[in-house]
């Protein structure tokens, strides 16, 4: 790869952060850690570890990984926001972030004066603002609330009007973090355009998210981090399968061998299977088909009295979809011995299209004794969930049970 | 042709590239400084009028308890005058550092998102305030005609003393914004360094009045400086030079110093925040 074309050239980049402790605080901490002197070693964890990377001047990347990869780390790292621990950045161009929608908006003002605090806070020049004035508020389509002050706009407004400035800023490296997960369908297919339309320009546009549909159609390459290192960085669709392969594939295996688990160990889970109706084992999930998760459990006391196994089930950005707890619906088990597994079945998988996780957890008389988070994925496909085999639009939603008459 | 922008772990900071992004991004500074004006009074019922109120307030208390109540010598000067005359730039100073101490913090939505140098979150307090500290020296500037105070050359030093009390806003709240970053104490710290200040400051009543003994430990305070320099300029009070230089060069010790942090500090405060 020759160098004059890289827009971003990374070389042993790391970035650690102390577990727990940060390093704000009061004075009494403060002067504690001074006379406990240096030598006093601190937990620390790496956000990103060692990352080498080269971006090409006009690629469109997608960046993927779960939860705590280090994509966001990363992205503040490329901004500036945070200073690397270890490592080298060079960025050849101007650099900006999309904004997160409404950030460095004041719902005070107006339309017009939120335009002029967003763009400058962006980093644009008031000439800048007043030249593209006209182009921002027609993509935005609110002429008439110009004057208005924002915290009368619906919700939707304030998505267009943000993103209508942010997508008017010019620089050479654009890099967006989940903000196209907001805003009306219509709307964010136009922003995606605008986007797709900037990226035919030579722009280079670094984009993290996890919605994989809009991944796919944006970006050329992609990146997979996971736990603070590069997997994988090639084709965006192959990027995408291995992410996702990852935790089908390997991860039900891997449950016993986990170590980032929290709790007693009383009582430890080993592992997690998914399975369909009669116990098959399954790499996808249709909507509305039975789905099983069978967990095993393994025990090394005599008093594992009153177990609750609980399973929260999130989506992609990390919110809650439903908690299935055995103590809620049924009763905690009174007592299990080594390999005794619990099986929670679900008749009716309420959940639309897209990627979900499951965080598992165990408590044993009330105290915790295992917890692991990310136990596995779960890829939800098409279904029969209503007859005609239809469900509305991908990756958001529960479905309920409706008729209409 | 293109920029490029080299970060690396551990390369010194680059205090001067630092100050001029600062310049670069004057119109954030701008645009910070006119969303509080606009915000403070917004949606309060007498809007703009409590920019008055407020100063008026505290004028009246401080004549009542110095001019009526103790009858402190004021040089001639109609007590009231005296007072007001003190407190233009004192308010000012107070309003400034007050607010700069929190606004980092305060716009953590902001810092945690985006890069843009944080000096000029603190910055922008010190001219949020001007318009207060307009509306003071107007309010001031009626009562002199109606006290017929005469003007002379003197009266145009007025504006040294006052572009010195901003210096003062911008140093001090740039040391407040970084500390309080640091050490969440300072929030409660703060008011209660601003209250003992208040009473030090000759605002009611004159430094002459302050045993010999103790002036070099008053003259510290470089409002001390400002405010006998202010009311110099507008009623020829006495004015000891010692005062105006103490105050001149605490400010700028101060304020080089205060940025040298602040920029120190710079590269964290995402992590700290």
């Amino acid at each position: 790869m020759s160098t004059n074309k890289a827009a971003i050239v990374i070389r042993g980049l790391s970035k650690t952060y102390q577990r727990g402790k940060v390093r704000r605080g009061d004075i009494r901490t403060s002067v504690q850690s001074w006379w406990s002197g240096l030598g006093n070693k601190k937990e620390e964890f790496f956000a990103l570890k060692d990352i080498d990377l080269v971006i090409n001047k006009g690629d469109v990347v997608g960046i993927v990984g779960p939860n705590g990869a280090g994509k966001s780390t990363l992205l503040k790292l490329l901004s500036r926001i945070t200073f690397p621990t270890k490592g080298r950045i060079v960025i050849r161009g101007t650099l900006s972030s999309m904004l997160e929608v409404g950030t460095g908006f004041h719902p005070e003002l107006t339309g017009r004066e939120n335009i002029y605090l967003n763009g400058a806070i962006i980093g644009m020049r008031r000439e800048e603002v007043n030249r593209k004035l006209d182009s921002i508020v027609s993509f935005s389509g609110l002429e008439d609330f110009l004057d208005t002050p924002v915290k009368h706009y619906s919700s939707g407004m304030y998505v267009r009007l943000a993103f209508s400035v942010a997508s008017h800023l010019e620089p050479d490296i654009l890099l967006i973090d989940e903000v196209l997960a907001v805003g009306d369908h219509e709307f964010r297919q136009k922003c995606m355009d605008r986007l797709l339309d900037v990226s035919g320009q030579g722009r280079t546009i670094i984009m993290v998210s996890h919605q994989m549909s809009y991944l796919k159609e944006l970006c050329q390459s992609g990146i997979y981090l996971h736990s603070g290192t590069i997997q994988y960085h090639g084709k965006i669709v192959d990027t995408i399968n291995h992410y996702i392969n990852h935790f089908t594939t390997v991860r039900p295996l891997q449950v016993r061998d986990r170590q980032d688990r929290r709790g007693s160990g009383i009582v430890k889970l080993v592992g997690f299977k998914t399975l369909g109706k009669n116990k098959i084992p399954l790499n996808t999930i249709a909507a509305g088909h039975e789905v099983n998760f069978q967990i095993q459990l393994e025990t090394n006391s005599a008093n594992a009295f009153n177990v609750t196994v609980q399973l929260e089930c999130y989506d992609m950005y990390g919110h809650l979809c439903f908690v299935a707890n055995n103590a809620i619906s049924n009763s905690s088990l009174p007592k299990i011995y080594s390999g005794d597994t619990i099986t929670c079945h679900l008749p009716k998988f309420p959940l639309n299209t897209g990627m979900y996780f499951i965080n598992a957890s165990i408590h044993v008389t009330n105290q915790l004794a295992d917890e692991v988070l990310h136990i596995t994925t779960l890829d939800v496909e098409h279904g029969l969930f209503y007859p005609t085999g239809k469900l509305p639009q991908a990756n958001k939603g529960f479905l309920v049970d409706y008729t209409w008459s | 042709m293109a920029i490029t922008t080299i970060i690396e772990a551990g390369s010194p900071v680059q205090y001067w590239r630092k100050i001029k992004e600062c310049w670069q991004y004057r119109d954030l500074l701008r645009m910070l400084s006119y969303r509080d004006i606009r915000v403070r009074y917004a949606q309060t019922f007498l809007g703009m009028t409590w920019a008055i109120i407020n100063p008026l307030v505290s004028v009246l208390l401080l004549y009542f308890v110095f001019g009526v109540v103790i009858k402190v010598d004021t040089q001639g000067v109609p007590p009231l005058l005296f007072s007001m005359a003190g407190i233009c730039s004192w308010n000012y100073f107070s309003r400034v550092v007050g607010e700069a101490g929190g606004s980092v913090i305060g716009a953590q939505s902001l810092v945690k998102k985006i890069y843009f140098p944080r000096l000029v979150i603190p910055l922008s307090k010190s001219f949020s305030a001007l318009i207060d500290l307009g509306i003071v020296l107007l309010i001031l500037g009626g009562m002199m005609i109606i006290y017929q105070v005469p003007l002379q050359w003197q009266t145009l030093m007025v504006i040294p003393f006052t572009l010195l009390a901003v210096l003062a806003g911008i140093a001090f709240g740039i040391w407040v914004a970084a500390l309080t970053i640091r050490f969440r104490d300072f929030t409660h710290i703060l008011p209660l360094i601003l209250r003992i200040g208040m009473f030090l400051s000759p605002i009611a009543y004159s430094s002459t009045l302050v045993p010999p003994t103790y002036k070099w430990a008053f003259y510290l305070n470089p409002l001390t400086g400002i405010i006998e320099g202010f009311r110099w300029a507008l009623f020829n009070t006495s004015l000891e030079l010692e005062a105006v230089w103490s105050s001149i060069a605490v400010i700028l010790i101060i304020m080089i110093a205060g940025i040298w942090y602040f920029l120190k500090m710079d590269q964290y405060i995402a992590d700290i925040i």
